[in-house]
């Protein structure tokens, strides 16, 4: 079943218990983490919770058929509900149609989350058809209900915000519903012991030179300009940005190519991929994004991103050089 | 640098450390083996950062001197050496490491031995002797309940502590992966008291678990809270411990469980493997249906068919029918090394215990599922 925005805002304060799978996906990937967590929170008071929780890969669950089924039939060692938490992929779609057509007697939940999946993914029409699960679809707000949406985060906080500053907010922050919370957060901390937000707060806080500079440093690497690579990522050193931060832009960046280059698989010239991309590509990388996808095949770009999660997890560890680590990936990638 | 040693000697020190050492590497120098030869002793040394291996052997050294060789290569050359070979490796310098046996030469590149990272020492305080029988015991009975999930980094390992049982101080080691728990505890050997609770890592139990397979004295344990270390038979193995939290395990382990069934292990696990059989395609799930002094143990699937199968049990509590994956129950049954193994229920909701008879020091839980 697929709800509307309507139906979403009503299914996430109150989910229907008869539905045993639900589905989370779109190109918001904050926006998508965002509700995961909030629905994980509805069905077990501590996500992290092991003996009430399972975390499952979709390879994990493609190549042992049994595996989701059983997860869903256990009982909680704990006492509880439990919740299988699933990391989407196409590939995890069979067993899911399997679990849907005969469900174990229990009342476990399957939440999946996953990326912008298409119309034609099996995975969104399967859960769309199917009347035990729901697909809660996450796009970016725009206009009104984007202003909506900052000015209701912000009352959260105890903080109102005039018009003016409100325009200005929705213009600088990033799309990214979580990368927007927490400048929305850093805000509501500068501004503690006030009653509104100024635009001049906003000006003090809201910095985008940041991300700009790591958006810089992830177009130098997909462009293949070593030297650039090198000079950007020496600066973001400096201003202590941690590498896990730069993998992960780099990963969304790849994530963004790799949908583009399948458009591009299909049939469509790289321009046109380009505008396919939602949230649309800022104009001004318009060109050189189109440019990266005629560099890079979907191959590659796939071997390019399992490369970037095994260094964030590789950095992850303690003891390692993440710093090294990270530009050496980098700089390999723009060879 | 110049030594020479028995190829049989050089594959086993090899073996040991190059298992240590990732097939892919980000950091080239981490492929390779750190080989000190002094005084006719030779070390060899390999690391990923999280575990360091270095193990010595006695050697004809004609010249003492370091370098660092790739260790995999290097392996698989030994290897392919023929058996009571004499294996001469020497290095003019330190880029580039020649193997002479017999008719055989290769040269193999190395990289700087000041490249080749060295774990901080840190401060071990808590020190403890195990023999190598008793640290068998504690991996060997619980290793195969640790979690292989990477998001749940805490039980990816074992958690070694002390703890009171009746009064009595005890080691125990725990791992859990959420579905089933495995539990293990001796007499707290002298020095460990006040230990802390360490979680030491899936990759350290496992090499350690290789490397004390022959090992038959007593096996050294240094430890601090971020660091364990293993001394025995010329080998030292420092590794660092997870650093998380060990969930509070003893919340799910049942204490009011009143149906207690006896059965034969291996006649059980036997039976249990057979049924599941039929369940294995879409899932593990085996039903257990009890009655006094019976019991019957059937798997039940759409497409491949259905099979039972009929015990004798020692049970005298009311009916009950509860299942458990298959996989789970049999990997619990292996660990039990008596004719006999009890079961201790509740109902089929709820965790079962279940234990060698003949053997209390080990407990293990396990969660039904419902069939």
């Amino acid at each position: 079943m697929k709800l509307t925005p309507a139906q979403t805002t009503q299914f996430l304060q109150k989910p229907d218990s008869a539905k045993r799978v639900i589905l989370v996906y779109g190109p918001d990937a904050g926006l998508v983490s965002e509700r995961v967590k909030m629905l994980a929170l509805l069905v077990v008071p501590d996500p992290d919770d092991p003996f009430r929780t399972a975390h499952l890969t979709a390879a994990a669950v493609a190549d042992d058929t049994a595996r989701l089924y059983d997860e869903m039939a256990a009982q909680s060692l704990g006492g509880g509900r439990r919740l299988i938490r699933l990391s989407a992929a196409e590939s995890a779609t069979g067993a899911i149609a399997s679990l849907l057509k005969d469900p174990p007697p229990t009342d476990s939940l399957l939440l999946i989350e996953a990326g912008d999946l298409d119309k034609k993914s099996k995975l969104r029409l399967l859960c769309e058809n199917e009347a035990l699960a729901v697909t809660i679809a996450c796009y970016a707000e725009e206009g009104a209900a984007r202003q909506r949406t900052i000015a209701d985060i912000l009352q959260a906080e105890g903080l109102r915000i005039d018009r003016d500053a409100l325009m200005a907010l929705a213009d600088i922050l990033p799309s990214d519903r979580m990368a927007m919370r927490s400048e929305l957060e850093k805000l509501a901390l500068y501004a503690r012991g006030q009653k509104e937000i100024s635009l001049r707060d906003i000006e003090a806080v809201i910095q985008d030179a940041g991300a700009a500079e790591l958006d810089d440093l992830i177009y130098a690497v997909a462009s293949g300009d070593a030297a650039r690579s090198g000079t950007l990522m020496a600066r973001l050193w400096e201003e202590q940005t941690s590498p896990v931060a730069i993998l992960r832009a780099a990963q969304r960046h790849f994530m963004r190519l790799a949908q583009a280059r399948a458009q591009m698989d299909e049939g469509l010239n790289a321009a046109e991929a380009v505008k396919r991309l939602s949230p649309p590509v800022f104009w001004k990388f318009e060109n050189a994004f189109a440019a990266q996808l005629r560099r890079w095949s979907s191959a590659r770009i796939e071997a390019a991103l399992s490369r970037l999660y095994e260094a964030e997890a590789a950095v992850k560890r303690t003891g390692i050089p993440d710093q090294t680590l990270c530009a050496q990936l980098l700089l390999r990638l723009t060879g | 640098m110049k030594l020479t040693l028995e190829r049989a000697a050089l594959l086993k020190s090899l073996g040991h450390v190059q298992s240590v050492v990732e097939r892919r590497n980000t950091i080239p120098i981490l492929a390779n083996v750190l080989i000190r030869a002094q005084q006719n002793a030779v070390s060899f040394a390999a690391t990923d950062m999280e575990i360091e291996i270095n193990e010595s052997v006695d050697g004809q050294v004609g010249k003492p001197g370091a370098l660092t060789a790739p260790a995999h290569t290097l392996y698989e050359i030994v290897r392919k050496l023929p058996e009571g070979a004499q294996v001469d490796l020497t290095a003019a310098n330190s880029n580039q490491l020649t193997l002479s046996s017999g008719r055989s030469h290769f040269k193999l590149g190395c990289l700087p031995i000041d490249d080749f990272p060295k774990m901080p020492e840190g401060d071990l305080k808590q020190k403890f002797t195990l023999s190598a029988a008793d640290l068998r015991t504690l991996i060997d009975r619980t290793r195969f309940a640790m979690s292989t999930e990477e998001t749940r980094y805490y039980l990816n390992g074992i958690y070694l502590h002390t703890a009171k049982n009746k009064n009595v101080e005890v080691l125990r080691a725990v791992a859990t992966d959420g579905h089933r728990l495995a539990r293990v505890e001796m007499p707290a050997p002298r020095g460990a008291k006040d230990m802390p609770g360490i979680i030491i890592p899936r990759k350290t139990v496992n090499e350690v678990r290789k490397l004390i397979d022959e090992a038959s004295g007593d096996i050294e344990i240094a430890l601090s809270e971020a660091k364990v270390r293993f001394t025995f038979d010329g080998v030292v193995i420092t590794s660092k411990l997870i650093d998380g939290t060990f969930p509070d395990y003893e919340r799910v382990i049942p204490t009011g469980n009143d149906k207690l069934m006896q059965v034969d292990t291996r006649a059980f696990a036997a039976a249990a493997d057979r049924v599941a059989t039929i369940s294995s395609e879409k899932s593990r799930a085996v039903k257990l249906s009890l009655t006094p002094g019976h019991m019957v143990l059937s798997a039940h699937s759409p497409e491949a068919g259905s099979a039972t199968e009929e015990l004798e049990v020692k049970y005298d509590g009311a009916l009950l029918d509860v299942g458990f994956n298959a996989r789970y129950m049999l990997d619990i049954l292996q660990q039990i090394e008596s004719e006999g193994v009890s079961f201790s229920l509740a109902d089929a909701t709820a965790p079962a215990i279940i234990q060698d008879v003949a053997d209390a020091s080990a407990l293990y839980v396990l969660m039904p599922m419902r069939v």
